[in-house]
Formats: C-alpha cells, sequence, structure tokens
C-alpha cells in the first residue's frame, strides 16, 4: 500500500481537524485560526470560509445531505452551518472550559463533545441542546467517539480510561484500561467489534469490545499517536503521530503497510473519503493535505 | 504616519491643514512623528553608528529545548527534542536550530539569565530593570537611553525604531517607554498603529514602491501646497516629519520588499496573522530584514518581537507542537540576518540580542506544555565584536536553575552599553528631579567580561 500527496490546503495556524463530504467531492478543514475552510475536490480550490468561533475550531462534521457542516470549538460551543449561506444556524454551548474534541452519529441527529471539565456532552443537533451530561472521566476528555450503528460512545483522556457509553440510556456500560500515559484518539472498527485507541506511549491498543480485552497493540511511531481513523471497508488503520509521519497499518495483522511522510509537526486528524480513494490529515503545520491512495493490496 | 486626503483635495475650502495634511500617529509612546522631532529639537539632539537589534521571543522561550537540552534527564524533563552539534566543540542545541548550529562560533549563548521578575511582558527585556523600583519618570528602555545619549544618526532615520505589532497584551507588544529620557526619544513604532498608516492620498506601503507614480503625487501635492503658502506656516516639525516621510528613506528601510529575493527567501517569509492562540503577535520573519534595513539607514536601536512563545500544553498545542512551529522560523530569519550582517561588512557593528522574559518549567506539564520560569532562561548574543563561540553559565541536571556564572539581565544590557561604546560606570541621565541615574545598577553590574 502507498499513497501520494495530492492536496496541501493552508491555514493561518495549525489544523485540527478535517472531513469529507459524503460525496468526496469537498473537504472541510478546522484550525487553531479560529475558521473552517471549505476546499473543492479534486481541484483544490477554497470555496467557502466560516467565520464566527471565538476559538480554535478543534472538529469538523459533514451532517448527513452535506448541506450543512456541524462544527465543535474552544470557545465551548457547538456550531452547524449551512453551506450554502455560510451563515451559522445554530450554536449550542455548556461546557464550562475548552471543548476539546466532537463526533457526530452517522444520522447527524447526535452529537458528542469532550471537554477539560473532565466530561462529555451528548447533544441533540437537530434540537440544538445538550440531552445528557456524560460524567465519570476524572481528568480532561481528549477523544471522542460514535460507534457505526450510533448506539455507543466512546471518550477518553487524561484519566487513562476509554470510557464506553450506551446513548439510549445516557449510562456508562465499560470501562477499557488503564492505558500506562493519556489517550490522544480513538476510533470504532466499521464493524462496531473492535476500539483502537493511541496515546503517548506512542502506541496503538486494539480493544475487543465483547472481551473488553487488548488484542494487539501497533508501536512504531516516535510521538504519541493524535488520530486515528478506520477505513471505510475496515482493512486499514491510519494513525497521524507528533511524530508528524501517517502510517497505514493491516487492521487485521497489524503490519505497517506506509507511512506517509511532509507534514512538519503533529498529526491532529485524519479522515477516509467514503469510497477510501483519499485520505485526509490536518496538522500543526497549518497545513490540511490529501492522499491519495494509489496502491491497496 | 502621513496621511493627505484624496481626489477632493483643496486648500480654500474651508478645511484645516491637519485635516487635509496629516502627519503623525504612528506610534511613539503617543508622540506623533513631527512631536517627536520637535521634543527632539527641544532637547538639543543633533545627531559614529554602532548599533543594536533586540529579538523579543514573546512569552518565554523554553530554554531546555533550544540552547541548553538535557538529554539525560528523566522523560517528563527533557521533552521531545534531541541536541546536535555545533561547529563549536562541547556546544549542543536543538535540533530543529540545525542553521544556528552552524554559526555557534559565532554566538554567545547565556544559559543562566537570572534576575526575571516573572513578569509577561517585555518589560525587563527591554531595559532590565524590574517594574517596581522605578525613578521618577519611569527607567527609559534601552532604545530611549540611546537615543538620549547619541540622537539620531541622520535626521531621516529615527534613533529607535520599534517593529512591534499591536496585540492585545499590551505588555507584550510594548514598544519600549522613554521614561525620564523624555518623549523625545521614544522609540518609532511603525507597526503599533499599523504600516497601513503610513498613507499618503490613499497610497499604502506598497504602493510607494511605484517611485514614479509617489513622485507623481508628491509633485501635485506640492504644487497644492506651493500655490497656497500652506507650508510656510506649517510647523516646522511637520515640515521635517514631511521629509523624512518624502525622502523614502524611513519607508525604503520598512519596505523589506525592495530587497532582492534571494535575500528575501535567505530570512524566510513570515506571516502577519497571529503566530498563536490568544493575544498572539506575529511571526514576520521579515522584520530581521527590516530591522538589518533600518541600521543600515541609521538607526541605533531596533526591536522587534517574534512569535508567540507562551506554551501551556493543550489544548493550543503542546509545547514541542508550538516549537516545531516556531524554532525553524527564528533558525532561519536569525541566521540570515546573521550572514546579511557579515557580508556586509556590519558584524562588528551592530549586536544582536534574542531572549525573551523567563525560562520555562523544567518538568513538562500533563498537557504537554511548560510553564513560566522565571528561575533561569536563555540569551543569544551575536555580533558587536563580541568573543563569540561561547556559553556563558550552566544549569543542573534539569535545567532548573543556574550552577555556574548566573547572569541577569541587566549584565546583558551592560554589555549592550559597552558595544555603543559607553561605560556603565560613568554615564548616567537624569531623571525628572534631576538626579543622575546610571544605566544599569551601579556599581552591581557591568559587561559581560567574557565576551567584550
Amino acid at each position: 500500500m502507498n499513497a501520494k500527496l495530492v492536496h496541501t490546503f493552508r491555514h493561518n495556524n495549525a489544523v485540527y481537524s478535517v472531513a469529507f463530504s459524503s460525496d468526496g467531492k469537498r473537504l472541510a478543514s478546522g484550525s487553531l485560526d479560529k475558521s473552517i475552510k471549505l476546499w473543492s475536490l479534486p481541484d483544490g480550490k477554497e470555496l467557502k470560509r466560516l467565520l464566527g468561533h471565538r476559538e480554535s475550531v478543534c472538529s469538523v462534521v459533514f451532517l448527513p445531505g452535506d448541506e450543512k457542516l456541524l462544527s465543535a470549538s474552544l470557545d465551548k460551543s457547538l456550531r452547524v452551518w449551512n453551506l450554502e449561506s455560510g451563515a451559522a444556524e445554530t450554536t449550542m454551548a455548556g461546557h464550562s472550559t475548552y471543548l476539546t474534541s466532537m463526533a457526530a452519529s452517522s444520522d447527524g441527529q447526535y452529537a458528542v463533545s469532550g471537554a477539560q471539565d473532565n466530561d462529555a456532552i451528548l447533544w441533540d443537533v437537530a434540537g440544538g441542546k445538550p440531552i445528557a451530561t456524560l460524567k465519570g472521566h476524572t481528568d480532561f476528555v481528549n477523544c471522542v467517539a460514535f460507534s457505526p450503528d450510533d448506539k455507543t460512545i466512546a471518550s477518553a483522556g487524561y484519566d487513562l480510561l476509554i470510557r464506553i457509553w450506551n446513548v439510549e440510556t445516557k449510562t456508562q456500560t465499560a470501562e477499557l484500561g488503564p492505558h500506562e500515559k493519556p489517550i490522544q484518539s480513538v476510533a470504532f472498527s466499521p464493524d462496531g467489534k473492535s476500539l483502537a485507541a493511541g496515546d503517548d506511549t506512542f502506541g496503538i491498543t486494539i480493544w475487543n469490545l465483547e472481551s473488553r480485552q487488548k488484542v494487539a497493540t501497533f508501536s512504531r511511531h516516535r510521538g504519541s499517536v493524535k488520530s486515528l481513523a478506520f477505513s471505510h471497508a475496515g482493512d486499514v488503520i491510519a494513525s497521524g503521530s507528533s511524530d508528524s509521519s501517517i502510517r497505514l497499518w493491516n487492521a487485521k495483522t497489524g503490519e505497517l503497510n506506509a507511512t506517509l511522510t511532509g507534514h512538519r509537526n503533529s498529526v491532529y486528524d485524519l479522515a477516509w473519503s467514503s469510497d477510501d480513494r483519499w485520505l485526509a490529515s490536518g496538522a500543526f503545520d497549518r497545513t490540511a493535505r490529501v492522499w491519495e491512495i494509489v496502491e491497496k493490496q | 504616519m502621513l496621511n493627505i486626503t484624496g481626489s477632493g483635495f483643496e486648500l480654500c475650502d474651508g478645511l484645516s491643514r491637519r485635516s487635509f495634511l496629516k502627519i503623525g500617529g504612528l506610534a511613539m509612546g503617543g508622540l506623533s512623528l513631527p512631536q517627536l522631532l520637535r521634543a527632539e529639537s527641544e532637547n538639543g539632539i543633533g545627531s559614529s553608528h554602532k548599533s543594536v537589534i533586540m529579538v523579543f521571543l514573546t512569552g518565554g522561550p523554553p530554554h531546555q529545548d533550544m540552547v541548553d537540552l538535557k538529554p539525560e534527564a528523566p522523560v517528563e524533563y527533557r521533552g521531545e527534542f534531541s541536541p546536535i552539534r555545533t561547529n563549536v566543540d562541547g556546544i549542543d542545541f536543538c535540533e530543529h536550530l540545525p542553521l544556528l548550529a552552524q554559526r555557534a562560533d559565532r554566538l554567545a549563548v547565556i544559559r543562566s539569565l537570572v534576575g526575571s521578575a516573572g513578569r509577561h511582558a517585555a518589560y525587563q527585556c527591554l531595559h532590565g530593570h524590574p517594574v517596581r523600583t522605578q525613578p521618577p519618570g519611569g527607567w527609559p528602555c534601552f532604545a530611549s537611553a540611546i537615543s538620549k545619549l547619541q540622537g539620531p544618526v541622520n535626521r531621516e532615520i529615527p534613533a529607535a525604531v520599534a517593529l512591534q505589532p499591536k496585540i492585545g497584551g499590551q505588555g507584550w507588544s510594548d514598544p519600549g517607554q522613554p521614561g525620564f529620557a523624555g518623549m523625545a526619544h521614544a522609540p518609532f513604532a511603525p507597526n503599533a498603529s499599523g504600516t497601513q498608516d503610513l498613507v499618503l492620498d490613499g497610497m499604502n506601503l506598497k504602493a510607494l514602491r511605484d517611485r514614479r507614480e509617489l513622485l507623481k503625487r508628491i509633485d501635485f501635492l506640492k504644487a497644492q501646497l506651493d500655490t497656497s503658502d500652506a507650508v510656510d506656516g506649517m510647523d516646522t516639525y511637520y515640515q521635517q516629519a514631511f521629509d523624512i516621510l518624502m525622502s523614502g528613506r524611513l519607508a525604503q528601510a520598512l519596505d523589506f520588499e525592495q530587497e532582492a529575493p534571494e535575500v528575501r527567501a535567505r530570512y524566510g517569509f513570515g506571516s502577519t496573522e497571529p503566530a498563536g492562540y490568544g493575544d498572539a503577535g506575529w511571526m514576520r520573519n521579515e522584520d530581521f530584514l527590516v530591522a538589518r534595513r533600518l541600521v543600515e539607514a541609521g538607526a541605533r536601536v531596533v526591536t522587534l518581537s517574534y512569535g508567540r512563545w507562551d506554551w501551556h500544553g493543550q489544548p493550543h498545542g503542546t509545547n514541542f507542537d508550538n516549537a516545531r512551529d516556531h524554532l525553524p522560523g527564528l533558525d532561519q530569519s536569525l541566521s540570515a540576518l546573521m550572514d546579511d550582517l557579515k557580508e556586509r561588512g556590519m558584524e562588528d557593528d551592530v549586536s544582536v540580542l534574542v531572549w525573551g522574559e523567563f525560562g520555562r518549567t523544567p518538568k513538562i506539564n500533563k498537557k504537554g506544555g511548560r510553564d513560566h520560569w522565571p528561575r533561569v532562561g536563555c540569551a543569544l548574543l551575536t555580533g558587536g565584536g563580541i568573543r563569540a563561540g561561547q556559553v556563558i553559565g550552566a544549569t543542573n541536571s534539569r535545567a532548573e536553575h543556574a550552577t555556574e556564572r548566573p547572569v541577569h539581565f541587566q549584565e546583558v544590557f551592560a554589555t549592550l552599553y559597552h558595544n555603543l561604546g559607553f561605560n556603565v560606570d560613568t554615564t548616567t541621565i537624569d531623571d525628572l528631579t534631576g538626579r543622575p541615574q546610571y544605566l544599569v545598577d551601579h556599581g552591581k553590574y557591568q559587561p559581560l567580561h567574557e565576551i567584550i
């Protein structure tokens, strides 16, 4: 497997988040410069700039239909943007300090955010309000994820534990860990049976969600694993690190298939296009990049 | 600022002179350029040319991740970076400073900077004194003291120029206050209100590069003024300010785009966008080039600030994310400045100082950041005829405190004064009560004997 760099998109500061539209024709990037930029693919033109957040934008997600974008910011708010007008239609606030991560359910009905107030909040996106505060973490929450069936949430951070939450009951159902060092990234496999977690030991741990056991550990990075993303086919795990590299792993065997170099700083987010042809990355080097998977075994 | 109204320019329509010709407004501690000139005249300042460029690393740079790495320290102290060898045996720098590492023989590295008041501001890096013990009128910043002592080299370039941008944190964007040296000696701060203020009939600095267009507009202006006798009645100092700006020398010195592309490329390309979160200033490599152009044109002291070095950690990036972001730019721009000064034969005449208000905590916090650490910091000195290629001072195994040769801020300033020809044991400036004040604490601080 290999990948070639096809686009480098620039922000005025670190890029914390990237997301593809479902048709793969647009990429959104959220930055520490407070802006969200929309880029046209494959030509790479900047389409629109969404301005309004008062602090760094840490997460962006296209909502189903690709007409709206959900964003989260260190300014403690989530916003729903109309991509035609470029206006924020809804602003939701609830955390008491820096909001650091956000994920949305696949149907766009829910979102979950994690913050340095040690909480995760479940949001009703259409209703523009919080549904529940998921309490349990004893330290900063760094990362959150929705399971593919939208029934489960994972959250993790500085207390070294991955907490699994039931969306319907809003209660914690499991606890994975502890990891040796703070957890920076989590991602569900597309079949929902396993969860990958990257941490400050520079390793990636694969957890079996049924047995709640570690089943594998990948450890070739030379820095914290800041970002993780399973391909939609589930055969590849992409990981981004503070060693500035992106690594592509065989999800079944743990074999390192490729190392993508080019970023000059920590890779804070990764996203696959729906056909797994493209991989996007956002990094502290002030760029978002699009890589084309050119050889897939 | 020179601001002349646009196409509706008329002299006999009831507008006051200052409504059509407004020179001033570039921040100089509150003085406009004409006011500054008047004040200079009133203080009998006329016009040798040694100079100083001071680079302020806003927010406190991490000494242990730059020039005092501790690879043998426990992991929670040593950080993510590896040391690399420099061209001086026994001196190592951070791996992200490879260009400076190849110029270490022209640098004096202070690893034991002490005496920080812990104040998150440029204040102490502008004159060395703490804020609490000020004489009547307040301490003049180094640039103002030099302006007071020496005056300008020529009438076209102010003696003291501060390139700091205006940002939210006023303590960080402080261009330096003139204190008891008097407002005539406040640094001329073109970026404090933006070089866009250097406007002639709607022309900005970029347009000023078009000399033909500029001359056309000046000719038009002069014709209007000549016919109206407006200039005759104009305040002499406004005329001088007008002359400074019209001579184009200051505008030219500020306009780095006039430099050859290969020279600009050596310095690298920065940005005027905030270099980090919150009240960050910019990280404009071009300011190093502008500083060289200004001292070449006659400025005695040029100060600039570079980036935002207050790296407490996530969610605004770890100390190391930010260091990977900032260090290469500093490495390139400072190296380019050193080479440029050397190639122009200015190296021994221009002292360059790089530092911040304090160092950073030896132990990495849980957010991947380092917090404020006034107990010890670092500084780099180059040029000015110093004996370079050496390290002054040392810290303990975790870079927590100075173990050898602690160097106070005022000793660094004493060295700069020495480089400009002043004896800190005898040179004084009267404060507002008429009492002579020494440039640094008398009898306590001397130039660094190791390098002078």
